[in-house]
């Protein structure tokens, strides 16, 4: 009687060995899926930290290209006003003329400058674009 | 806020935000106000050439003697410099070394540094020549500058024409912070 109970005992006592067992190695693995999804999660919030920053750099070149074509035309803008007003109330002479012309074409020659530069980049082709922008934004 | 209203709040940095149809409005009346006080003036300009900048304001009746300009925009403009004696003519808007020895020399050419105001015409301009980092440290040199000298310091630019964030950078060494009206007084 006491024989079968033992057998019985050590039969359950394998059992729960067996399953404790099969518990470590699942636990084991789920370790390794979990550490496995960090990484996965911090290779991910690298990369969403490395957009934002590109997309900063972006749209401060953006906005800089922007400026440098905005502004000279601005400045056309207040010259040929300025030139419209003095020949209005007449006290221009020819040398004002020149001087607000050459301010003008100045200005002029900047807009076109910038926007070479800008042709420049978009006709590269978009791989090379791509890859200009990248030595830009990443300062490579 | 108006011109005079700046003008009213008397000695510091006032970076005074403007319309750019305005804007040439704006300075002639600043200098026009500030030299009514009695005060010496230092205009940087990199907008307008000093000639026509002394033309405004002689038809405005200031008589412009006692001021001294630093013409960014005659020689770029032209391949030759000017030669009006109370002027330092710079090769190009870019050049803010050549800017800052000439905003030296014209604070060392005044003579009572309290009773003597700065303008510059403009941040918005000196922007399309010069990197936005290089340029802040410059301005952080003239206002630092003007602060020494006690002096009052108005820093013109367009309206939307400068990156917000270099803006801030700008507000953040000025006094004060001025939007002003689109009808010039």
């Amino acid at each position: 009687m006491i024989e079968d109970l033992q057998e019985k005992l050590d039969k359950k006592t394998k059992e729960v060995q067996d399953l404790t067992h099969e518990l470590e190695q699942t636990n084991e693995g789920l370790i390794a899926l979990y550490m496995e999804l960090d990484d996965a999660n911090k290779k991910l919030a690298e990369s969403n930290r490395l957009l934002t920053e590109q997309e900063k750099k972006l749209i401060a070149y953006l906005f800089e290209t922007v400026n440098k074509t905005r502004n000279p035309v601005v400045n056309i803008t207040r010259n040929c006003t300025l030139l419209e007003e003095m020949a209005v109330s007449g006290t221009i002479d020819a040398e004002d003329v020149q001087l607000i012309i050459e301010v003008i074409k100045s200005n002029a020659k900047m807009i076109n400058e910038n926007i070479v530069e800008l042709n420049r980049v978009a006709i590269d082709g978009s791989d090379r674009v791509l890859e200009s922008y990248r030595g830009f934004l990443t300062d490579e | 806020m108006t011109v005079s209203e700046i003008v009213a709040e008397g000695p510091g940095i006032h970076l005074a935000i403007a319309d750019a149809m305005v804007l040439r409005t704006s300075v002639l009346e600043a200098i026009q106000q500030l030299s009514d006080t009695g005060k010496t003036g230092i205009i940087l300009s990199l907008s307008e050439p000093q000639m026509l900048l002394k033309k405004g304001l002689e038809k405005k009746g200031i008589d412009t003697s006692g001021h001294l300009f630093i013409d960014c925009v005659t020689a770029s403009a032209t391949g030759r410099p000017g030669d009006e004696e109370n002027c330092f003519y710079l090769n190009k808007c870019s050049d803010l070394t050549g800017m800052g020895i000439a905003v030296t020399k014209a604070l060392s050419a005044v003579e009572d540094k309290e009773n003597m105001f700065l303008i510059l015409d403009s941040v918005s301009t000196m922007l399309i020549y010069n990197e936005s980092t290089v340029m802040i440290r410059f301005l952080h040199m003239l206002i630092n500058k003007i602060q020494l000298n006690e002096a009052t310091g108005i820093l013109f630019s367009a309206k939307n024409a400068v990156d917000p964030i270099v803006s801030s950078q700008i507000a953040a060494f000025s006094d004060s912070v001025h939007y002003l009206e689109s009808t010039p007084e």
